[in-house]
């Protein structure tokens, strides 16, 4: 049974250790913006989330050069044909397909070939790897933040969580 | 190119708003690592001695280290170097966040910036290119905002800035340099020297690469120094679970507890409700982490009532929660949380704020001040609301906060009538959390700290106290001050890699046995535990240096400097298990000066043991005042 990553983000603390690690492993530099997995820490919110590529497969047909196919139940990137122009991240929902700024093509998470580093890495424990059947639990507490949580402010008894008192956009 | 750097320094004249790029030598590089190392030596060699530390003439430096922003645990952290205006003598101050880091992918190791801006102005780097940018908008936004109109107005939420808060921008002396809202590189008035300059915030954003010389041995040299953070109890449970609040509890369970201007010292009554573990249970919400911290002990903490609720943010820390706690005797952690909270809105240092105010209010007590000075607070121990109201006053000096404002030397030349006899401070900077009376060694570290009045130079509470690495008895005098020494470099090698102290909480680190391991693949070049130890000596000795030269323009010595406040050497421990003690300090600081290769009588670092470290223009300047 293919194996899904995922996250219990209330858990994240915001360190970027995991988009280290990403970049580190697959550039041998350091820089999260060259990662595949991006911390979310929205500021001054409590909010801090990893996001990262769930293997839909949704920028495979928006690829003009055919560059992106499954292979063993992960969406991989061909580096050979892609061209950068950055398709693929027009459609991806979650920002978790993007264009590497250095080498110009577009990159992805490839679950490291079945050993994700960020899992390994994680000092909280935030993410994980885990069959399919036990994924959908992870993925149903996620949504479950989403529609509490993006709607708009966070309350605690009778006090505003998610605020932007300081400054009005 | 060195690997492990980004290479290259920024140097800023504000004065003429002109940039130069200046590559790093090797030998600089080997000799001083970075952070601190590179800030104590550039200092040394261009600031004249005897400039005003407010003046434009003083420079000021955001540093990074060779690990920062690699896989090391915990090196998320930058450091700021200059001329301290509450010390009169070197001064660093390093914080954690997200900026550090970022500096680095934006292709610079550090920043230095000369003169001062005619008007407001902040610098904006990007990936290698530089501007300075009008900071009309920005100058009097509280921290918060600044951050939030920064981003705004760049238009990408990623990058990452540093600011002062109206405290720095009036020239507050506590004022500190913010970092991620609620991190800050705080003491010795670093943030009073950026707002001398002008220059209200600096942000940046990168996407440069930097490499490892060998990647495979490094990230598993990076891994092991991962696992033994986790496997130590203090970093790896301690600090996660409790923050660094887990002291409180046992500081004062020791009875080193500094309380009410350590005046009445040991224990507090009513600590129990300080504690991290009360923290935990009433106030805390989550753990936030700075940039690639594996340790994780930041508090994210909200009030839920009484007249503080709403107050959600950051903190508080341990220093923080004596400094607003115990100083003043305010037992209460929403009163902590919220002086905490206007100290991060206002770019105020908290262990600063925290002890001058906790010193107004034993004045008042005693008659020094008195109500027609505080404009009507009653500034009692133990009254909440008069510590809160005192941070605002002070960050936006009225009344009797803009007294308090110019820190304590300068403050009690004002007041007079005998405060400066109560100061709880060293070289003019005050105190953190731990009385020395209790835990000798510490006092040692205190006295002997290049920065003033700073536990982060040697933290001798470790073994002194809390029995780590080895659990040595608080109350001797003997062989502390090599313990100290040691302390001091291995803590002055963290600070120039510019990684978190809290790394040192496990053996491998302190011994400095992880960061060798990691260098040596990082930048190519070997270095081994003794190599670092030696580099450590080096800058902590310049730094030395820097305020023997310094202290001797003024007709002082270092080693009458190099002392604590009276109340420490003659008056006994109060309270607890320490009681009716004094710190020893004479006789540790003669073995401390002999271990060190310092004269002793005077305590000024002797010409042959800095020509053996390689510090032939510091040789010569200190046997001209040896003379």
């Amino acid at each position: 049974m293919p194996k899904a990553l995922v996250a219990d983000s209330d858990l994240c603390t915001g360190c970027e250790i995991c988009s280290n690690i990403c970049a580190f492993k697959k550039f041998k530099s350091f820089n999260p913006r060259r990662a595949r997995i991006a911390v979310i820490r929205d500021e001054p919110s409590l909010h801090d989330a990893p996001v990262f590529c769930i293997q839909c497969g949704l920028c495979i047909d928006a690829c003009p050069n055919g560059a992106i196919s499954w292979k063993d139940d992960i969406v991989v990137v061909d580096e050979e044909k892609c061209g950068g122009d950055g398709r693929c991240a027009l459609v991806c929902p979650y920002g978790a397909i993007h264009v590497d700024p250095v080498t110009n093509v577009a990159i992805k998470c490839d679950t490291c070939k079945g050993k994700p580093a960020c899992t390994q890495w994680c000092p909280q424990g935030v993410l994980s790897f885990v069959d399919v059947k036990d994924a959908a639990f992870y993925k149903h507490r996620n949504t479950e933040r989403l529609m509490t949580r993006h709607g708009g402010d966070l309350w605690w008894g009778k006090y505003k969580l998610w605020m932007r008192p300081w400054y009005k956009r | 190119m060195p690997r492990g750097y980004a290479g290259k320094l920024l140097r800023i004249d504000l004065t003429k708003g002109k940039f130069k790029e200046e590559p790093l030598e090797e030998g600089f590089m080997k000799n001083f690592l970075g952070g601190s190392g590179f800030g104590i030596k550039i200092l040394y060699d261009e600031l004249a001695p005897g400039i005003d530390p407010m003046s434009p003439e003083n420079k000021l430096m955001i540093l990074t280290g060779p690990l920062t922003g690699t896989l090391f645990p915990c090196s998320g952290r930058w450091g700021a170097v200059a001329k301290s205006p509450v010390t009169g003598v070197f001064a660093d101050a390093h914080s954690g966040g997200m900026f550090g880091p970022e500096l680095k992918y934006a292709g610079f190791d550090g920043l230095i910036f000369e003169g001062k801006a005619e008007k407001p102005v902040w610098l904006w780097i990007d990936n290698g290119k530089y501007e300075l940018r009008d900071a009309k908008d920005l100058w009097g936004k509280d921290s918060f905002t600044t951050d939030r109109m920064i981003k705004e107005e760049l238009g990408d939420e990623t990058i990452r800035a540093i600011y002062i808060g109206p405290a720095g921008e009036k020239l507050s002396k506590l004022a500190c340099i913010m970092d991620a809202l609620y991190r800050a590189a705080g003491r010795a008035g670093i943030g009073t020297v950026m707002g001398t300059k002008n220059l209200k915030a600096v942000a940046a954003r990168g996407e440069m690469t930097i490499e490892a010389a060998d990647p495979d041995k490094f990230e598993e040299a990076c891994w092991a120094a991962h696992e033994h953070c986790k496997a130590a109890p203090i970093s790896g449970t301690g600090l996660p679970t409790y923050g660094t609040n887990i002291l409180t509890a046992v500081i004062n369970a020791s009875g080193v507890y500094p309380t009410r201007n350590f005046r009445d010292s040991g224990v507090i009554e009513g600590y129990e409700n300080i504690t991290g573990e009360t923290l935990r249970d009433t106030i805390l919400v989550k753990n936030r982490a700075c940039r690639f911290c594996s340790i994780r002990c930041g508090r994210y903490s909200a009030v839920w009532s009484g007249p503080y609720a709403g107050i959600v943010g950051e903190g508080p820390e341990y220093e923080t929660v004596w400094s607003f706690g115990g100083q003043t005797g305010v037992t209460r952690l929403d009163a902590i949380h919220a002086a905490n909270h206007l100290c991060n809105q206002y770019g105020l240092d908290t262990i600063g704020t925290g002890n001058i105010i906790g010193w107004a209010m034993e004045l008042y007590e005693k008659g020094i001040i008195t109500k027609k000075d505080t404009g009507g607070i009653d500034l009692r121990f133990g009254n909440d609301a008069a510590m809160v109201e005192m941070v605002k006053k002070i960050a936006f000096r009225e009344g009797l906060g803009d007294i308090l404002a110019g820190a304590w030397v300068d403050a009690a030349k004002k007041i007079g009538k005998g405060s400066d006899k109560l100061i709880m401070g060293a070289k003019g900077m005050g105190l953190p959390a731990y009385d020395p009376r209790g835990a000798f060694g510490h006092g040692l570290a205190y006295a002997t700290s290049t920065r003033g009045g700073c536990h982060l130079k040697a933290y001798l509470i470790a073994p002194e106290i809390v029995g780590y690495p080895v659990k040595l008895d608080p109350h001797t005098a003997e062989g502390k001050a090599k313990v100290v020494i040691d302390f001091q470099h291995v803590f002055a090698i963290l600070d120039s890699g510019n990684v978190c102290k809290f790394t040192s909480f496990f053996p491998e680190t302190a011994s400095l046995e992880d960061p060798a391991a990691v260098l040596t693949p990082l930048t190519g070049w070997k270095f081994a535990a003794a190599d670092l130890a030696k580099i450590g000596e080096r800058i902590y000795d310049l730094e030395y240096c820097f305020n023997a030269r310094e202290y001797h323009l003024q007709g002082k010595t270092v080693r009458q400097m190099d002392t604590l406040p009276e109340r420490l050497l003659k008056e006994g421990m109060p309270v607890g298990p320490a009681k009716g003690k004094v710190v020893p300090l004479a006789q540790m600081l003669d073995e401390y000066y002999k271990l060190r290769g310092f004269d002793i009588k005077t305590g000024t670092p002797k010409p042959e043991k800095l020509r053996e470290l390689g510090l032939d223009k510091a040789a010569e300047d200190m046997a001209k005042i040896l003379k």
